[in-house]
């Protein structure tokens, strides 16, 4: 069975080229458009990674990050977002790793999820 | 000033000095008026006369005098004035100050300083100095004053010493004696010289008021200068720190459309690859892929955006990732009309963050095609020991002169019109900070500049920097 990937990523054409880009890798991408969303997804259904960006409206990624952690402490995730300098936030710290988009950041996210959770 | 034509020679006096020391504000204007009309004619019967200031410190300095040095010169000075024709109002002029002060008397009185502190308890020069009182002094107390003064009341038989009054306070000082006519002095004499000190007093704090307000002046124009110069640094500061803050809001603003076009540009290759599709398809999404990946590195050296961040190292296969980033930077090359000489040994690994090392690269590469006129050929070499990888990167462009190269690395310094002076500062923390390398520039004009870097094949005692979990 397919890995489970939740994406959590506020912009619509981002999350088509990740979803996309992933399933092509073989996974099974549940993408969400916010925060509360990727949380109820997160209580009905188990997912093996998270990719979370952090600017977004509503709920930020680093404060989902801390309610998914709340619930399952070992689920790895990915900080993936345009932003370097939340690397200095602790709550940023929680995840598993920090990655800076760029047009090449989705090989080195690619390579991160394989890494973390494996085909 | 016994007879009633010379009271009324004396009342024309005090007019004429009165109206002199009004209409003037120049200090050392007045003090002339006072010394000539004291010394004027025989009315008042002074032969010479000089004034001191009181300093803050206590003491007697300024002097000036006027009058004859000694008998010869009395009689010379006497004989002029009765022959000339010159009016008291022009003898108050500046022109005849000026004769007057190259005088040998003058001369003397301005040699002298004398400190008040120094005057023993009964001096007659103290009753003035502190009573506020004229005090004469007749035959044999006239060398009751210091001895600086002897020289000159020795040839007079009554010596005036006469107090000015400036804004409340004693601050000049009038010697006045009877020298060589011998004339002694009568009451009327004090009156009218009593008179001359008030005027003169008023005339002098108003002139000195004058001056302090002028100086003030001065100096406010002078702080309004500097003021208005600080105010524009300021608006030129802000403009410049908006200028900063929008640039780095777009800059933010464009990276994210910026990796969407590009990874989309990327399927694009990928559903290409291996297809038999129109070879324009693939050829030019490889074009918005590799222009998107040079606007990428513009924007990340604009927002210095890299080398804020712990080197993210790994191995890196130098070769494959120059020929990408050449490719990226192609544009730039082809349009500089640049020869390029790439000899990159096939199996060589630099441990580097990648990013970082594109801005690297990106900077020193954008430098050298700069300074480079069409045929010049920019080369790139690389090669290893035990330890660590040198990469040489050097150009046949115009070379950086010796005292340019001095501030090379130095923030903010740039010789370009259109540059913030960040480049080589870039690349030297990334390079010396971020990875522990060395890097050196070796340059000569009209030749070219080499840059050598140098980066350890593994760090003794570096972290790694792939974020551990909690």
């Amino acid at each position: 069975m397919a890995k489970r990937i939740l994406l959590i990523e506020d912009e619509a054409n981002q999350r088509i080229l990740y979803t996309e880009t992933l399933e092509k890798e073989g996974y099974e991408v549940n993408p969400v458009s916010n925060g509360e969303d990727g949380l109820k997804l997160l209580e009905k259904k188990d997912v093996d990674l998270v990719i979370i960006d952090i600017r977004m409206p509503k709920m930020s990624g680093l404060e989902t990050l801390s309610h998914i952690l709340g619930q399952r402490k070992n689920l790895p995730v990915i900080i993936y977002t345009s932003y370097p300098q939340y690397k200095q936030d602790f709550m940023s710290w929680a995840a598993d790793a920090y990655i800076v988009k760029s047009s090449t950041g989705l090989d080195e996210l690619i390579s991160k999820v394989k890494e973390l959770i494996g085909v | 000033m016994d007879s009633k034509g010379n009271v009324q020679y004396g009342i024309h006096l005090l007019d004429t000095i009165c109206r002199g020391l009004q209409a003037t504000l120049d200090v050392d204007k007045i003090v002339h008026i006072i010394l000539t009309g004291l010394t004027a004619g025989a009315s008042l019967g002074f032969s010479r006369a000089a004034l001191f200031f009181i300093s803050e410190s206590g003491l007697l300095h300024n002097g000036k005098g006027i009058g004859p040095f000694d008998n010869e010169e009395a009689k010379t000075i006497w004989a002029d004035l009765a022959n000339s024709s010159v009016s008291l109002e022009q003898m108050f002029e500046n022109s005849h100050r000026q004769t007057l002060e190259s005088q040998r008397f003058a001369v003397e009185i301005k040699s002298i300083t004398y400190e008040i502190a120094r005057l023993p308890h009964n001096s007659p020069l103290k009753k003035a100095i502190f009573n506020n009182e004229i005090v004469v002094l007749h035959e044999q107390e006239r060398f009751l004053v210091p001895e600086e003064f002897h020289w000159f009341v020795q040839h007079s038989t009554q010596v005036v010493v006469a107090p000015i009054n400036i804004s409340g306070k004693v601050s000049a000082i009038i010697f006045a004696d009877n020298a060589f006519h011998y004339k002694r002095m009568t009451q009327e004499t004090f009156y009218f010289l009593s008179i001359i000190l008030n005027q003169a007093g008023l005339a002098l704090s108003n002139a000195i008021a004058y001056g302090n307000i002028r100086h003030n002046l001065e100096q406010l124009r002078l702080l309004n200068e500097k003021l208005r110069a600080m105010q524009e640094d300021l608006l030129a500061c802000e403009r410049f720190a908006a200028a900063g803050r929008i640039s780095t809001y777009l800059a933010h603003e464009i990276r994210n459309p910026l990796a969407t076009i590009g990874g989309f540009a990327r399927q694009i290759l990928e559903i290409c690859k291996g297809k038999n599709i129109d070879v324009r398809i693939s050829r030019n999404a490889k074009i918005i892929v590799n222009e998107v990946r040079r606007l990428e590195l513009v924007l990340n050296n604009l927002l210095r955006f890299s080398f804020k961040q712990p080197a993210k190292k790994e191995p890196i296969h130098l070769k494959k990732f120059l020929e990408e980033l050449l490719e990226v930077l192609s544009i730039n090359i082809q349009d500089s009309g640049i020869n390029l000489s790439i000899e990159i040994p096939d199996q060589m690994n630099v441990f580097a963050d990648r990013v970082q090392l594109s801005e690297v690269f990106y900077n020193l590469i954008h430098n050298s095609l700069e300074s480079m006129k069409p045929g010049g050929l920019l080369t790139i070499k690389a090669s290893e020991s035990d330890s660590e990888v040198r990469i040489e990167i050097s150009d046949t462009g115009y070379g950086i002169p010796e005292d340019v190269l001095k501030q090379l690395f130095n923030p903010f310094f740039t010789t370009k019109s259109h540059g913030i002076g960040l480049g080589l500062h870039l690349v030297k923390t990334i390079v010396e900070e971020n990875h522990n390398g060395k890097i050196d520039l070796i340059s000569q004009v009209d030749v070219g500049t080499r840059v050598t870097i140098k980066i350890p094949k593994k760090e003794a005692h570096g972290k790694e920097n792939s974020p551990d979990r909690r």
